[in-house]
């Protein structure tokens, strides 16, 4: 087994990463990535987990609630380690101010690996990349690199139990505000990426007709008043509108692919995203449906893909954990990935080519 | 066709020909000249978004769907440019800077 999964429930960090090298005992590490609860002080657990693995580089962020093997948990530390035989390579560094531009970060990378990312063959690299969920900057930092290389990165946006006051990252034994954590990795392995969302497009479309996609608003669709133009394409008032917000968000669909952009308020007739919205998008009306069923069916193609599957990472949107939460149903979606070494959290919003809302991306590995 | 070649047709020094600009748009068309409402070269955003995706995915065709879908992100919907799409300078600008960065 080159991928092993720990999980502590203990409220002492000194305890739960005590808890945590325990289970990993016997288990050479090169890289670890793990994500805790706010509860666990961020600067103490960030610190313990460099300083109990002192043979991997480790990095990872806060949540919204974690996932492991089998189950959906709050309050917790989850760990996933890989070994060399699951990770050939891998790099961890920090962007410190996501004001300022991505390049020393890259340089990084081009200095450990040995070549630019402009020449990083995305069949061999991966990246991994965690972001203070609340610092709104998603949008530019994958658009940035998404011009500046071809490996694709996946990951998401660090929460803090939807206190929504300070989301941390970590990397190599500290923590960070404002700040986003990029991770290359050279698999060993065969990867595949999931991006699954349990939505159908609905006939109805509105263009962002005026927006500010820097502050996330969308003042009017269709040359309408933002609000009542959604509540229209919905048949509802604007009073009822923010009622459909989880059931019924919008997505710029591509070949048939959702890219869920969820509403989150309306002020006035102005409505304030999770996401960015660019003026002239055309945008469809999505209606939802079965998390479970779609996750399931998601990750069974991903095994019919690989053959088999050794080990999931699973950045899964808060607002599916809530409607979850609402059904009942976390018990049976962490059965969705019973049996496969899985590590994951509750995230604030989720990156797969670009920055999306209500949506899990997974980094699949056989 | 007349039977002239198009070479010896005379052009002032600023570039432009006063015996076309006088000619009817018919023999315009028959030498395959562009009248000066089609010098604003209509299907340059087409043209840029196929160099980008050929240029970034070279072989790689997982790269092709990758990059399309970076571009939608942008504002950009591939599917929605033609080679007799109108070219819209903020659509070119931003595929100017992108294929800045090849």
């Amino acid at each position: 087994m080159n991928i092993k999964t720990a999980f502590s429930l203990n409220p002492d960090p000194q305890k739960a990463v005590t808890d945590i090298q325990t289970q990993l005992r016997g288990f050479d590490p090169k890289l670890i990535i793990f994500f805790a609860s706010i509860s666990l002080a961020p600067d103490e657990i960030a610190e313990r987990m460099e300083a109990a693995f002192p043979t991997a580089e480790t990095f990872g962020c806060s949540t919204a609630g974690e996932i492991t093997t089998g189950k959906m948990l709050t309050k917790s530390i989850v760990v996933m380690a890989f070994n060399s035989q699951a990770i050939k390579d891998s790099k961890v560094e920090v962007l410190e101010d996501l004001n300022k531009e991505s390049y020393r970060a890259f340089n990084v990378f081009q200095r450990h690996f040995g070549k630019s990312m402009k020449e990083m063959d995305p069949k061999q690299y991966v990246g991994i990349i965690l972001v203070d969920g609340l610092c709104r900057k998603e949008e530019l930092i994958m658009d940035k690199m998404g011009d500046l290389t071809n490996v694709t990165f996946i990951g998401g946006s660090a929460g803090d139990d939807l206190k929504f006051d300070r989301t941390y990252v970590f990397a190599n034994g500290k923590s960070y505000n404002h700040a986003a954590v990029l991770a290359i990795l050279e698999p060993a392995t065969d990867i595949a990426f999931v991006k699954t969302q349990s939505f159908r497009e609905l006939p109805h479309k509105v263009t962002v007709t005026k927006a500010n996609e820097f502050t996330r608003e969308v003042y009017e669709f269709n040359g309408k008043p933002a609000a009542v133009a959604y509540a229209e394409a919905l048949g509802v008032t604007v009073e009822e509108a923010p009622k459909r917000f989880m059931h019924n968000p919008v997505g710029l669909v591509f070949e048939g692919e959702p890219f869920v952009r969820s509403p989150q308020q309306i002020k006035g007739d102005t409505m304030l995203f999770y996401c960015s919205v660019k003026e002239g998008m055309e945008l469809s009306l999505l209606e939802s449906t079965d998390i479970i069923a779609s996750t399931k069916e998601s990750l069974d193609a991903a095994r019919t893909k690989l053959g088999s599957i050794s080990g999931v990472i699973n950045f899964n949107c808060i607002l599916r954990t809530l409607e979850l939460n609402q059904k009942g149903l976390t018990d049976e979606y962490g059965k969705v990935f019973e049996g496969v070494p899985t590590v994951g959290f509750s995230t604030y919003a989720e990156q797969y080519i670009g920055h999306i809302n209500q949506t899990a991306t997974l980094l699949v590995f056989r | 066709m007349i039977g002239r070649s198009p070479q010896l047709l005379p052009y002032s020094h600023t570039g432009g020909s006063p015996f076309l600009t006088a000619c009817s748009p018919e023999f315009r068309a028959e030498l395959n000249i562009p009248t000066e409402g089609e010098k604003t070269m209509a299907g340059k955003i087409k043209q840029m978004i196929d160099t980008l995706i050929t240029q970034r995915a070279k072989d790689n065709t997982m790269l092709v769907g990758i990059i399309k879908t970076k571009l939608m992100l942008k504002g950009i919907d591939p599917s929605k440019f033609s080679a007799q799409s109108a070219d819209d300078p903020a659509v070119i600008g931003k595929l100017e800077a992108l294929l800045k960065e090849l």
